[in-house]
């Protein structure tokens, strides 16, 4: 029964490598980017980073800064294993560097559609939260990117008891 | 014939193991040197009893020149108290009391010859203690025997004696010649015709009748090194209870400058030479012991981790728990654990049967009687520990967006005075509620007292513990460029301060999975034990209200206390087992810990806090969040053009 059981785990974990592998065939076929990641059940979306290529995302900033150097490019995504908010229908924005994270914080409520009750915060570069009255442009200088881009993301603040 | 005495019992009551461990744990601790200790000894015995060297609750502080001064050598482990050199221990004791003899000192302070040394092993976590002790005794003169066996003396005489001995302070020898009292001063100025004849009345708790006592023996020996002339020695035992002996005694001494051989190891009841053990758990009171034990683990913490710990601000803490679920029950385990013994539950539900298997403080029954979950709690708590402080208040914190109609106004005025009231009686406020709205007013009321507060919150597979700043903000004034280094206390964010909205109503058009701490199991223990370790780094800091928080990556930088940084959030998402401590400063507009929500509270109390039920707009109007709003709508942050890739690809 032991050794089943045993081969019937080893057959199914098979079967599962294959699917993985088939899966990210198709999803190389989909997306020019490097694609390292497998998106199985934890409903990975990859992230822009992992889409776009570093000299491509470089480029974009180059080209952006020079046509609106006031403005500040963020991409904001929702933090990976986020179960309650939304995503958003694009990551890339340009915003202006005199407002501050608070105004952010409700460009993107807004984007999301949120009740007023539900409560998120942002996470730059996926583990610093800012002050709400910090200023884009502060906030840019410290935690910009190596691409020149602001990298934050957006998760739900915990509320149980 | 031969001479014996009755040697000595060692007694220890309950109160000198007690003194034991709280000298050993708190005092002592890994330092295993003499502590100077006395022992009660008593002329006042009867038959039956055995001659008793008592121990007791006061043995290292009663220094009565009455008492046997000795010492008691505690040792760490049982291997090192059964392995010292007990030849070693003796002699040395002995040797100092053969010094004593021979420079006169004894003359004047007979009671120099009346000591022990008690060694000891306190096993304080099952309460078992060996013990063996010595009372060093020189042989000399050697080969004893009686000239004249012990005869009682009359009734008179001894109360002539008696007399004398307690008139006199005591004296645990004195000469008793020509009926006539002298201080034991007098002996060396006796000629030896009169020495010779003179008796020395020796203090002798013996409780045989015919046989004297422990005392005599060093007394004897004193005689016969300081007055190498006689060869013949009078003694007197002196005896309150029973009748006085006397009786007179021989020997022969070879060299009276040399050191005597010494006895003295307490033979045990088996008759053997070997140390005693003795269980006490039972004797000593189970609340005592449980408490004595609790503290048992704490105090070990000072011997060698931590030796500056300041455990008393645990035991003094006054901790005002909001929320008696998962988190509030896990919360009061574990600061139990760091000794805390002031609780205040406060919730407004029942135990349901769903809740037993999470909050660890309810059971069963307690969901089959439905009782409330307070009160659960709380006497959960007294059943751990019966010595804890615990009450429950039974409550509904009034919330943003639950609205209150006018008939309800009356009960809020009480419930937001109690709770003020509340806030007030306690030094630290856990937020462990069950949503965003019902933190709300504790973080109001918080924030005006300048009262700690911790928000411990669960997500899914997430938490949060953040400790909220306390005392007055200078954030404004502070150059918010300056983001990396050490924030103060005062200017750390509480849980609203990274949001732009006022709280609303969560639970209305909610389904139950919503409605309810869906939560994977685990990190409800999680969150508590770290919230209740963030609050211990705090409490250990020089001054816990001025604990700072590092901004950017933690540093070796000196602003820990004695457990180390006390961080400001602790953020930890389980679905890749990975944990954050961010530090974000507070937000001026804060509808929490803003300063117009200070001012509108201190100014409309009640009647706020039911304008904010009602509409919890007045939040964003007061702190201005809603201009903001307007400010914004009309931003573009759009890229102009979608046509890179950057776009979300449609994908699951």
């Amino acid at each position: 029964m032991w050794v089943e059981s045993l081969s019937w785990e080893a057959a199914s974990s098979a079967v599962q490598n294959q699917l993985s592998s088939a899966l990210s065939a198709v999803s190389q076929l989909h997306r020019p980017a490097s694609n390292h990641r497998m998106a199985l059940n934890t409903g990975h979306i990859p992230t822009f980073k992992e889409r776009r290529p570093f000299h491509a995302r470089e480029k974009d900033v180059q080209e952006i800064k020079r046509q609106q150097p006031n403005k500040v490019p963020v991409i904001i995504e929702r933090f990976e294993g986020e179960r309650s908010l939304p995503l958003m229908d694009r990551c890339k924005f340009l915003v202006p560097d005199h407002i501050t994270v608070a105004e952010l914080m409700h460009i993107v409520r807004r984007r999301l559609q949120l009740h007023p009750e539900q409560a998120f915060f942002l996470l730059v570069n996926e583990k610093s939260v800012v002050s709400n009255s910090m200023t884009m442009s502060e906030l840019y200088q410290k935690e910009q990117d190596s691409d020149g881009f602001l990298y934050v993301v957006y998760t739900s603040q915990p509320a149980f008891g | 014939m031969n001479v014996a005495f009755v040697p000595l019992t060692t007694l220890a009551d309950i109160s000198f193991w007690s003194s034991i461990n709280s000298k050993k744990l708190h005092e002592w601790k890994l330092d295993e040197s003499p502590i100077e200790c006395f022992a009660e000894y008593s002329i006042q015995d009867f038959t039956g009893s055995p001659s008793r060297l008592s121990f007791c609750h006061d043995s290292f502080e009663n220094a009565s020149s009455s008492r046997f001064h000795g010492f008691a050598l505690a040792y760490n482990t049982i291997e090192g108290f059964q392995n010292v050199d007990r030849r070693k221990i003796i002699e040395e004791s002995a040797l100092s009391i053969f010094h004593n003899i021979k420079n006169g000192v004894w003359l004047e302070r007979p009671e120099i010859l009346n000591t022990f040394v008690l060694t000891i092993h306190a096993n304080l976590k099952k309460f078992v203690y060996t013990y063996w002790n010595c009372v060093p005794a020189l042989c000399s003169p050697e080969n004893i025997t009686y000239v004249q066996e012990p005869i009682e003396l009359d009734t008179g005489a001894t109360q002539q004696l008696l007399q004398y001995y307690r008139s006199h302070g005591y004296p645990s020898i004195f000469i008793h010649h020509k009926n006539l009292c002298l201080p034991l001063s007098h002996l060396m100025q006796m000629t030896t015709v009169d020495a010779a004849a003179a008796y020395l009345v020796v203090a002798d708790g013996s409780t045989e009748t015919r046989v004297p006592g422990w005392t005599i023996r060093n007394a004897l020996a004193a005689l016969s090194l300081s007055r190498p002339d006689i060869n013949e020695y009078r003694l007197i035992s002196l005896r309150a209870s029973l009748p006085s002996l006397h009786y007179v005694i021989t020997g022969t001494i070879t060299d009276p400058s040399k050191f005597p051989k010494t006895v003295g190891w307490e033979r045990s009841i088996r008759g053997k030479l070997e140390p005693i053990t003795v269980d006490m758990k039972s004797h000593f009171d189970p609340h005592s012991l449980m408490e004595q034990s609790v503290d048992l683990n704490l105090s070990l913490i000072k011997w060698r981790l931590v030796p500056e710990m300041k455990l008393e601000r645990f035991k003094a803490l006054r901790t005002l728990i909001f929320g008696a679920g998962t988190l509030g029950c896990n919360l009061a385990r574990s600061m139990l654990g760091w000794g805390v013994r002031h609780f205040t539950f406060i919730d407004n539900s029942n135990v349901s049967y769903s809740n037993p298997v999470r909050q660890s403080l309810s059971e069963f029954e307690d969901a089959r009687l439905g009782k409330s979950k307070a009160d659960c709690a709380a006497s959960a708590l007294k059943r751990i520990l019966p010595t804890v402080y615990a009450q429950s208040v039974q409550m509904t914190v009034p919330m943003p967006g639950h609205s209150v109609g006018a008939q309800g106004e009356q009960e809020l005025e009480i419930v937001v005075n109690q709770l003020e009231e509340l806030v007030l009686q306690h030094d630290v406020l856990f937020l462990a509620l069950d949503s965003r709205e019902a933190r709300w007013l504790p973080t109001v009321l918080a924030n005006i007292h300048n009262k700690m507060a911790y928000s411990v919150a669960l997500g899914f597979d997430t938490y949060v513990i953040i400790r909220h700043g306390v005392g007055e903000s200078d954030v404004a004034s502070t150059s918010e460029s300056s983001v990396r280094g050490i924030v103060s206390y005062s200017n750390l964010a509480c849980y609203f301060c990274s949001d732009v909205t006022a709280p609303g109503n969560s639970t209305t058009d909610r389904t139950l999975d919503q409605q309810c701490t869906v939560a994977r199991a685990g990190i409800s223990m999680i969150a508590s034990g770290l919230a209740t370790e963030l609050l211990a780094a705090v409490l250990q800091h020089e001054n816990p209200v001025e604990a700072p928080a590092i901004m950017g990556d933690l540093s070796a930088e000196d602003c820990g206390g004695l457990l180390g940084h006390a961080p400001h959030q602790i953020r930890g998402f389980i679905h890749r087992f990975q944990q954050m401590t961010p530090c974000v400063r507070r937000f001026d507009r804060c509808i929490a810990c803003g300063k117009a929500v200070k001012e509108a509270f201190e100014a409309e109390k009640w009647r706020f806090v039911r304008d904010v039920m009602n509409s919890p707009s007045r939040l964003e109007e007061i702190t201005g969040l809603d201009q903001l709003q307007a400010s914004v709508d009309q931003v573009d942050i759009d890229f102009a053009s979608e046509d890179d890739g950057s776009s979300v690809v449609s994908f699951t």
